[in-house]
Formats: C-alpha cells, structure tokens, sequence
C-alpha cells in the first residue's frame, strides 16, 4: 500500500486547523477551521491548499458562512466560471446552484463517475461545494483518487496507454436528451475537447487516469500494434476504454462523504473523480458549488 | 432542515437509517444483553430483514456472547480456508497485519459461501482491532439491484442458472492438488441467478464473485449461433455482477475496534477494502449456517 497511515489522534496545524484522514487513499477533514475567515486570510488558504494537494478532496463540517464568503474563499485559487446547463446564483456570479426539488426531474447527470467538465478544453481546477439544504438520509457524494489508479495499473496498460490521447464531449452528455438543434448548437459553442489519457499534474508532477464519463473515444489509438487488423480498432479502443473508466469504481481508491446542511468540500478536479449517489426520494436539496477555472491538461 | 429524527424503538435503541437504500445504525443496544433477550433479538432480527446490515458501535461483549447471539440465528459453521478460535467454534478469525500476507480475497463483490450448497444465511463481524484509518467495509443492496434491473434483463435472466466456485477462487492460487482436493471437498453448486428471499419474499440478484459461469444459458433465443454461447454468457454474466458496483446500491461503513455489522447474506454482497495492510486489523466472524436457495 503507498499511503502512510495516518496517527490516530488528528494532526495539528497553524491556527488550530485539525486534519482527520477518512481513508487511507483521498479525503481528510479538516476542524477548527472557517472558510469565511480563510476567505481573509491568505496564510490559512496557503495552508488549505496545501493539504488539498495531499489528501485530494477536504470536508469541512458547520460552515455557516456567507454566498460572498464562499466565492471570496475559491477565487483564492483562481477565476469562477458558469456552467451553460446548470444555473448561477445572479447575485454570485460562479455560484453554480445544484438545486432539486420535487417537482424538479431526476435528470441523473452526477451520478456517473467523472471529472467535473473535461468537455472543456480547459477543465476546472477544482470546486468549492457548499450544502445548503439536504435530506436527512441519502444523497452522499463519493470521490475517487485516480492518481492511485494510474499507479496501481498493470504496467502492460500503462505502457499502452503512454501518448495515448480521448475526446470527451458536452454533446454526448449533457447534450444527449436535447432536441437535435438545441443539441448542435451546444456542440458548436463546446466543441468536444480532446485530451491525454493520462495527465501530469501541473503541481505535484503525479501522473493521473484522466478518462471519464464524458469521454466517447480514442482519438490516437491506431498504431500497428494496436492494430492488428482493422477490427481491433473500434471493440479493442472502446474495450480498453471501458477498462480504464472502470477504475474509478475500485472502492480502495475511494471515499464516501455524508452530507449535513453547512457541509462543504473541496476536490482537485485535476487528479480525481466524484459521483453524486441520487438515492433520495424526490425531496429539496440545494447544493452551491464554486468551480475554479483550470488549466489545458498535458 | 430537519435534523434526522431516528427512530426510537425499544427502551431506549435508537435506529438510524444510513442510506435511503441499506444500512441502519443502532445505538443504546448491547449485543450481549440481546444473546440473553429473546425479545431483544427478535427486534433486532426484524431490523435486520428490513434494513440488510446493522451496524453497533462500542460492543464489549465476550466471545461467547458473540457466539451466542448469532447461534440465535442459527448454526454456526467454520471455513475451511480460514481458521477459528480454538475455544470458540464458530468464530471465524480475520486478522491481518504485518505477518500476514496482503491477500485479495475479500476485495471483491461477494455473497459469503455462495460456494457451498448452502450458502451462509447471515454473520455477526466484530471489530476487535481496527487500524487507525483505513480498512472500510462496503454493502449492496441486491434486491434494489434486482428490482432496477431493466425488464428485458429481468425477462431474460428468468429461471437461468449459474455455478459457483470455491476451487476458482480461495483455491486459484494453491498448488493443484491441494486445489482439486479442496474441489473435491467442496464440489462447485448450482443456484439460481434470481433467488427469492425465504423470509421476505423478495427476490435478489445472486450472482458474485464466487459465480463461474452460466448453466442453462443455452436456449434458441439466447444462442442464435453457437458463438453466442460463451461471450453472451460471460457478457451477460458480467453485467450481472457489476450491479453491486453501482454506489446508489451501497453503505460504506467505517470501523472502530468494537464495532460490529450484522448483515443478511441471502440479499446483500459486500466488499472489504483493503487499503490498510500491513496495518494491523483483526476481525472475528460468526457466520450462520442458511438454507438452500431457490
């Protein structure tokens, strides 16, 4: 196993931050912090960040703190941006409301294993996301650490997969259950973007699984060894495509996170994946999520 | 928002749900009081058919408390790949650390002995040391599984029929003979794909990952030509297993030492995750002797 094992008592930090791993693999919560206050203290969001790099997604309980606390606090670590399906708060611009409620559809968009927008040609660096409001039960967020699943990859894989390059596409996702123009015209303004397969993290040099549920296909896979004849070409690529998107479901690589109403996570979108469990009856639950703008992966 | 209210059930146990899908936390509840309690038990039994895992924190009971609370359920039965407590048959030891080796076998989505032609009905599993991180435990719900199935799935898997195998897992990485001699110990059973909860009524998928193959795949509408026979049956089979994967499915439980998880064997399949190692962990197991399934 890579990890370290963590102490049993948490670790301590400046100005009281208490860490706590909740795996041995990605997550940790964080106590005796405030991200309103961290909104205003550039130490304590060095140090934040930090452990970002470390543990890959951070959880944070009672945060009760302001809309503009909470945009004040991610463009620490860069520009917000909208998202063209999901809508803003108008007041909090790069405030991404995920919002459901009973007469809202189940539309099953999150809860597919992904990176968040990869179907940008810059995907965001991360996310600050908020709970506002929650069932008591249900509804748990799940993240995946897909630097270890580079990692432990058979080594035969890895050498197949080196160079190898994927498109990933708005279209064939958030686009898919659109009439066919509003569908284009969504494709036309997003382009699907293409890819490594594996990226380097542009701050720790980990190399990291970079495919997706918006990924629809190789772009680069056909080489003489790969193939053979040509009907290698489509089951083969979409055969090992399917076996690398599966990594994310190895439990080892995951953590599974319960929310409460002043809940809120932090996740690199650069080295791991999430999944958004809709297991709840139709009922409100207002999620408020911050996405950090990033930068074109290689 | 309202705080989740559990629900108070006797003096003073309190039941909270862990998922909209399984899984219950209870609390204010001592197993070892409940070994003595037929009323006890009896509550939690219906617990147990109606959320498929319960977990305890905090249990402190003996060894032959643990042992006589789960006998409550039924016979209990040693495996013969891993060993028991001399002086508590029964009780099942799962211990790793840095003397053990880093197996794979509990990694995986699994029915426990769905090998034997009666699989286990259920198990009592205490936590008598736990690593300081790592080392969850994770469930599914294999009727929901069964249940969400799209219909042409569930008319097509009606009535098939699959083998499962001791020989191909525990025994895969012994030397052959000691292989077939465990094979021939425990010849591979048949059960059926879809099984129908004896108490409940309920029917859940029962493929894992101690299934083989598919027995009685071969009808004119599913083998078109004979090639369809062995990857449409290992397609068919794969998809089947890989419904556990799915988190809306699932509880991820976090021991403590003293923790313990009671789950129904007959509708749930789990997985342990082993990223701890060589973290000391230890785990005792009461595995319950079940019925045949149909």
């Amino acid at each position: 196993m890579t990890t370290t094992v963590a102490p049993a008592a948490p670790a301590v930090h400046a100005r009281g931050l208490k860490v706590r791993q909740l795996t041995c693999t990605i997550g940790a919560e964080l106590s005796n912090v405030n991200l309103g206050a961290a909104s205003r203290d550039a130490g304590l969001v060095a140090e934040i960040r930090a452990l970002l790099l470390a543990h890959k997604v951070l959880f944070f309980r009672d945060q009760d703190i302001t809309r503009a606390e909470h945009v004040a606090f991610a463009r620490h670590f860069g520009d917000l941006e909208d998202h063209p399906v999901a809508g803003s708060d108008p007041d909090n611009p790069g405030l991404v409301r995920i919002y459901k409620s009973p007469e809202s559809p189940n539309d099953r968009y999150e809860n597919s294993w992904h990176t968040d927008a990869t179907w940008r040609e810059q995907p965001p660096f991360g996310c600050v996301l908020r709970c506002v409001e929650c069932p008591p039960v249900g509804g748990d967020t799940m993240w995946a650490n897909m630097a270890e699943a580079y990692k432990r990859l058979p080594e035969h894989v890895k050498t197949q997969i080196a160079g190898l390059r994927a498109r990933h596409s708005i279209e064939a996702t958030f686009g898919a259950a659109m009439p066919v123009e509003k569908r284009l015209a969504l494709k036309a303004q997003y382009p699907d973007a293409e890819h490594p397969v594996v990226r380097t993290h542009p701050e720790t040099g980990e190399k990291v699984l970079f495919v997706n549920a918006f990924t629809t296909h190789f772009t680069n896979f056909h080489t003489p060894e790969n193939v053979r004849f040509g009907q290698d070409y489509s089951p083969g690529a979409s055969q090992l495509l399917n076996y690398l998107i599966s990594q994310a479901f190895v439990p080892e690589y995951q953590v599974r996170f319960r929310w409460k109403p002043n809940s809120m996570a932090m996740w690199d979108n650069r080295s791991t994946q999430h999944y958004a469990v809709m297991d709840y009856p139709p009922c409100h639950r207002k999620m408020e999520r911050a996405g950090i703008m990033g930068d074109k992966p290689f | 928002m309202a705080t989740p209210s559990p629900a108070v059930i006797r003096k003073s146990m309190v039941v909270e749900p862990m998922t909209c899908t399984l899984g219950a936390l209870l609390s204010h509840v001592d197993l070892g009081d409940a070994a003595r309690d037929a009323g006890l038990f009896a509550e939690i039994r219906a617990l147990l058919l109606r959320h498929k895992v319960l977990f305890l924190h905090d249990q402190t009971f003996s060894r032959a408390d643990h042992v006589a609370f789960a006998r409550r359920f039924g016979a209990l039965e040693d495996h013969p790949v891993v060993g028991s407590d001399p002086e508590n048959p029964g009780l099942v030891r799962i211990y790793k650390g840095p003397d053990s080796k880093n197996e794979q076998y509990e990694n995986a989505w699994h029915c426990d002995t769905t090998w034997r032609e009666c699989p286990q009905m259920g198990a009592v599993l205490r936590c008598v040391e736990s690593p300081p991180v790592g080392g969850d435990m994770i469930w599914a719900d294999m009727v929901e599984a069964y249940r969400r199935l799209p219909e042409h799935v569930k008319a097509q898997i009606a009535g098939l029929r699959a083998r499962h195998s001791i020989e191909a897992t525990f025994g895969a990485a012994m030397p052959a003979d000691k292989r077939l001699a465990l094979k021939a110990q425990y010849p591979d059973p048949e059960h059926p794909v879809v099984r129908t909860h004896p108490e409940t009524g309920e029917k859940a998928l029962f493929v894992n990952s101690f299934t083989t193959h598919l027995t009685n795949f071969h009808t004119p509408e599913n083998v078109r030509f004979g090639q369809d026979y062995s990857p449409g049956a290992s397609q068919l089979l794969n998809y089947l297993i890989a419904q556990a994967f799915v988190p809306e499915y699932q509880v991820r439980f976090r021991f403590r030492t003293n923790s313990v998880a009671i789950w129904d064997n007959r509708c749930t399949q789990h997985y342990a995750v082993n990223d701890f190692w060589p973290a000391v962990r230890k785990l005792e197991r009461a595995g319950i002797i079940g019925d045949r399934p149909y």
